[in-house]
């Protein structure tokens, strides 16, 4: 139940940030917000079709497929996401399909403003009972200041490391950084030439019961892309609730060869402070995925990612050697399939064998 | 033997002196553009210039065509508004850009080493505009080969092109060219 849980909170929205490797070393090229993820607009749909997509027709890329159009300052997108998996460890044998998200998000823009809102249900886990209950996992203003400068408030995700959407990955999901921990923040982001730094105040989940995240604090980027697709950047952030403050830090990249071949790593180390134990533990958890585009919208690659966040434990030891493939067969579809081997270093070892496959459509 | 003196100058001077670049095949052409605000990277690529430098009694002289027509930045949308509607290609004359070269050298091409004049211009001819500009030519001799590119900045202002927007992704007015070239030193 625990495993279906890290499922349920693990997969955030579309966002793709190894699209630097196509001249794009910014979320805002696609997304209507300036960390990426979730709605598009009406240049992200176009590189959906031109970029990501093995096939496409004229119009496609489109919201509801050009069938409904909408006003210039106007943005729509649905989504659904459907995800079967199947795990087994010496112990355990498990497989579930779960329909992971069913939201839609609007956004309106007027002169430098934009209202963004997004509405859908979230299933959770209460005392082992499914609920499934509506949920906002979006909703701010934002403001364009200048043409480098832009200021937002209200619920979205922290900007941390790549932000990239698969966030099931150790760095995300060890780390708790995932899809439904958005909290309220107040946030300036600078765009200046190649660099691009990110300021986010974290004001907390104002009683929320709809996030996972417990904690208030700070976090900062800065990112910087060369030779035009590649991208180097590196994050702080400080967060503390009842129980625990924490320091995380560390770089992380975005390198290519030839646009097809492109590696994708985070390290960070993390160094932890239980209030109630005043016991410190200090560690470390890396993801790097290694991706080769065999043609246009099909990307095969392998994935290692390690973790132990706590030096002196070894139960907080773990290691993953992956491989997977990702599809995308026309806009709006996105396939995904991986397989995992875990190896746990708690309760004298033992290796688990991790297999899911996605479904991502959005409207 | 004054006249044999003259007639053996010019012979001599008009073989020793006298070089070309020959890009008829064509020569790559790409552009680089920068688009706001999210400061995406547009390349342009696919088309070729065509003509021949001449490098005759320190003059450097030659007329390059390149098809606009050709151009491709992987999108075939944001094609579409380049060229109709910001290049407007589809008016007699504009489907072309014209660069006219006849600059007073300092030196010629070396036989070895590298080609890098500062004070080269070239007339361009695009969008119905004809200006002269600065062009920055970077080219490596080597064993009778030159390799490098020539680049140059293009205002779009200066060339009656309206500013590029396309899906809320508005074009930087400087838009960079280069002649990416690989050919023989001819005599």
């Amino acid at each position: 139940m625990i495993f279906v849980l890290i499922f349920l909170t693990s997969l955030s929205s579309w966002a793709f940030p190894e699209l630097v490797r196509y001249g794009y070393p910014n979320c805002t090229a696609c997304h209507v917000s300036p960390s990426g993820g979730g709605l598009l607009n009406l240049y992200g749909r176009e590189l959906s079709k031109e970029v990501l997509s093995t096939w496409g027709a004229k119009g496609e890329q489109y919201f509801a497929y050009g069938l409904v159009k909408t006003p210039q300052n106007v943005n729509l997108q649905g989504y659904v996401r459907l995800l079967q998996l199947h795990r087994e460890t010496p112990s355990v044998e498990e497989a579930r399909t779960i329909w992971m998200q069913a939201d839609l998000e609007g956004s309106y823009k007027y002169k430098n403003v934009t209202a963004v809102g997004m509405f859908g249900r979230q299933e959770k886990n209460v005392n082992g009972e499914k609920v499934v209950q509506p949920i906002s996992r979006r909703h701010y203003l934002m403001w364009n200041a200048t043409d480098s400068t832009t200021i937002r408030a209200g619920k979205f995700g922290r900007y941390f490391g790549l932000n990239t959407p698969y966030h099931t990955s150790f760095v995300y999901r060890d780390l708790g950084f995932g899809n439904e921990t958005e909290t309220y923040n107040a946030e300036v982001s600078y765009l200046k030439n190649n660099f691009t730094f990110f300021y986010t105040a974290i004001i907390g989940t104002l009683k929320d019961k709809t996030s996972y995240a417990t904690e208030k604090g700070h976090t900062a980027s800065l990112q910087y892309a060369f030779l035009k697709s590649q991208k180097v950047g590196a994050t702080y952030y400080k967060g503390k609730d009842e129980n625990q403050k924490r320091d995380i830090y560390g770089p992380w990249f975005i390198l290519n060869y030839d646009r097809n071949l492109f590696l994708m790593s985070e390290l960070f180390l993390q160094n932890k402070l239980n209030d109630q134990s005043h016991v410190r533990s200090k560690g470390y958890v890396t993801t790097n995925r290694l991706n080769y585009q065999v043609h246009k919208g099909i990307i095969p690659f392998l994935t290692f990612e390690a973790s132990q966040l706590d030096w002196t434990s070894d139960a907080t030891k773990r290691q993953s050697y992956g491989t997977g493939l990702q599809f995308f067969p026309r806009p709006h579809i996105e396939l995904m399939a991986t397989y995992q081997k875990d190896r746990y270093y708690v309760d004298n070892g033992y290796f688990a064998d991790l297999y899911w496959f996605m479904l991502n459509y959005y409207l | 033997m004054a006249l044999l003196n003259f007639i053996l100058f010019v012979t001599f001077s008009s073989t020793l002196y006298a070089q070309k670049l020959d890009l008829s095949t064509g020569a790559k052409v790409e552009f680089d553009a920068v688009g706001k605000p999210a400061m995406i990277n547009i390349k342009g690529t696919g088309s070729k210039a065509t003509g021949i430098l001449d490098f005759k009694d320190q003059n450097a002289t030659g007329e390059f065509i390149v098809n606009l027509k050709d151009f491709s930045t992987d999108m075939d949308m944001r094609d579409e508004h380049m060229k109709e509607k910001y290049l407007e290609v589809q008016k007699p004359g504009f489907d072309k850009a014209i660069l006219k070269i006849s600059h007073k050298m300092e030196s010629l091409l070396p036989q070895n080493g590298l080609w890098s004049p500062q004070n080269l211009k070239g007339t361009l001819t695009l969008h119905g505009v004809t200006k002269e500009i600065p062009l920055n030519p970077k080219l490596n001799i080597k064993d009778g080969t030159a390799k490098g590119a020539v680049n140059f900045k293009i205002k779009l202002k200066e060339f009656n092109i309206e500013i590029p927007e396309f899906a809320g992704i508005t074009v930087a007015d400087e838009v960079t060219a280069n002649v990416l070239i690989d050919t023989k030193v001819q005599p």
